[in-house]
């Protein structure tokens, strides 16, 4: 399973990364630290799951989610951010993420989605093998 | 001169020249001399009669004459200058203080119309004042209560405000007018120089709010972000820590309260952060970070609070400094009412319509007194106050109508 990782966090990137390259069967395709070069890189990439921050060093997490959902549906996002206020959550509820993890405290039950997500997909491609 | 024993003095020497005269007089021709003793003592005391009255005549004369004088030179060394008109409103005095004002010498002044130091503009509406005045009967007023009065000085023509009093008194079946007037072209020039300088403490302060502001929010953003991130990292690397290392004993003891630390200093920066300037409405507007602030402010002190939002998408919309001067007076006046009002229920209205944002913040509480709004704890409201006054906004708190207080505050969009 493709995943793409938007945060401007180098530290936080880094885990990030090593933690889902360890799961099997997930595949870090690319990052992005700003929302212009997550919206081209994602459209380019088409990744099947998008770990998303909200603040980014340039536009926020929703300004991808309103660029990207309209023209690829398909792509499931995940948001992860300090930003944790309900308000937030609500909004990318609205925008239609799959999930909003707050990231400090909540980003250890990223792995148990994402992974359950890969073995879906890998369920899924099996079936289509 | 007017002592009894003098008068009594008089009285008896009169006596006495009558019972002379009498005597005299009855005898007839028989004691001539004695006759012509008294007429010429007659004589004598008429004659001093006559010096004494002359001298008393010459006397008040020359006191009237000091009197006089007297009264000109308090009227001539008055600060104000006095103008006494007639019916037909010619001048018929003219203090040296008038003179000066005017810069008109008094032999030029006597007997003009009043007229000519008065801006023409003005001369008709004058002269219907002073008839309609002295139709009152009131002696005095103040002249031109709210407008400022003007007056022209001559050579070279130029205007200068006044203030002025007229007054009114009756001599010999005609009336004169006097009007007592001063210069106030100083005290204009302070007022205005006093309202300027309020503009610009106005404009000071909000500014001043405005950097504050700016502050904040720079110091929010680097505390939630950039500690947040460098925390988040940190939490990782323990929970990969953790997962390698023996889950019991001492060890995963104290690496399980390294987690717990390291929540807390999470809380804690976020807390600080949101204090500082709620980054909620940078990021999403006026509508969800205002209900975000009215659930927090319900949870945190247990009063029942609810937000009324009327307005469609127009609170996203808003200008920073509107969205932020709205935020900070519900904040301020939900922490007045957590501190000074002890009531259970807390209303808060956002509504955008016609071009304004219209706020309004209602407990049911003991309600504001007067007196607190004038006291200096009440700094967040004069803050508020200056800050909404600036934005060309009006505010108003007061006791609501069903008890407690009331904010109400209004802001062009």
């Amino acid at each position: 399973m493709r995943v793409f990782l938007v945060e401007d966090s180098r530290p936080v990137r880094e885990r990030l990364a090593a933690m889902l390259q360890a799961l099997p069967g997930t595949e870090v395709v690319g990052h992005a630290s700003g929302a212009d070069g997550a919206i081209r890189h994602i459209l380019a990439a088409m990744p099947h799951v998008v770990l998303l921050d909200v603040a980014l060093a340039q536009g926020s997490g929703f300004d991808v989610l309103r660029a990207v959902r309209p023209s690829a549906p398909q792509i499931d996002f995940y948001l992860l951010s300090n930003y944790a206020g309900y308000p937030y959550r609500q909004l990318t509820e609205t925008l239609g993420a799959r999930g909003f993890f707050d990231k400090s405290k909540e980003f250890e039950r990223v792995r148990e989605v994402i992974a359950r997500r890969a073995a879906a997909q890998s369920a899924l491609m099996g079936e289509h093998a | 001169m007017r002592h009894p024993a003098v008068i009594g003095a008089g009285a008896a020497t009169l006596a006495a020249l009558l019972a002379a005269n009498l005597f005299a007089f009855t005898r007839g021709m028989e004691t001539p001399w004695l006759l012509g003793g008294v007429l010429l003592v007659d004589m004598a005391v008429i004659g001093a009669c006559i010096v004494v009255a002359a001298r008393e005549v010459r006397v008040a004369d020359q006191r009237t004459r000091a009197s006089q004088a007297r009264l000109a030179a308090i009227v001539d060394s008055a600060m104000d200058a006095i103008i006494t008109v007639d019916e037909a409103q010619k001048i018929v005095l003219f203090n040296r203080t008038a003179e000066k004002l005017f810069r008109c010498a008094r032999g030029d002044a006597l007997g003009a119309p009043l007229e000519r130091f008065i801006p023409s503009r003005f001369r008709a509406a004058h002269r219907g004042h002073i008839e309609q005045f002295g139709r009152t009967g009131v002696t005095s007023r103040r002249m031109g209560d709210v407008t400022t009065l003007w007056a022209l000085r001559a050579d070279p023509e130029e205007e200068f405000p006044i203030e002025a009093s007229i007054s009114q008194a009756a001599e010999g079946g005609k009336r004169y007018f006097t009007v007592i007037l001063r210069d106030i072209t100083l005290r204009k020039q302070a007022e205005n120089a006093l309202i300027a300088s309020q503009r610009e403490l106005r404009e000071l302060s909000a500014r001043v709010l405005e950097a504050r502001e700016e502050e904040k929010t720079r110091i929010a953003r680097e505390l939630h972000d950039e500690l947040g991130q460098l925390l988040t990292a940190l939490k990782m690397d323990l929970s990969w820590l953790r997962e390698r290392l023996p889950g019991d004993g001492e060890t995963g003891a104290r690496v399980e309260e390294m987690g717990r630390l390291l929540d807390q200093t999470v809380g804690s920066i976020r807390r600080i952060s949101a204090d500082l300037r709620p980054l909620m409405l940078d990021d999403l507007g006026l509508a969800d970070a205002a209900s975000w602030l009215v659930d927090d402010f319900g949870k945190r002190y247990g009063i029942a609070s609810r937000i009324e939002l009327r307005a469609d998408g127009a609170l996203d919309r808003l200008p920073k400094n509107v969205s932020t001067a709205a935020y900070r007076a519900i904040q301020e006046s939900l922490t007045n009412i957590a501190r000074h009002s002890g009531a259970k229920n807390a209303w808060v209205v956002l509504a955008a319509e016609n071009g304004s944002l219209e706020v309004q913040v209602e407990d049911d509480g003991r309600g504001i007194e007067p007196e607190d709004l004038a006291k200096a704890r009440s700094l967040g409201l004069k803050g508020m106050r200056e800050r909404i006054a600036y934005l060309g906004g009006s505010f108003e708190v007061a006791r609501a109508a069903r008890g407690g207080t009331r904010l109400r505050l209004k802001l062009p969009m």
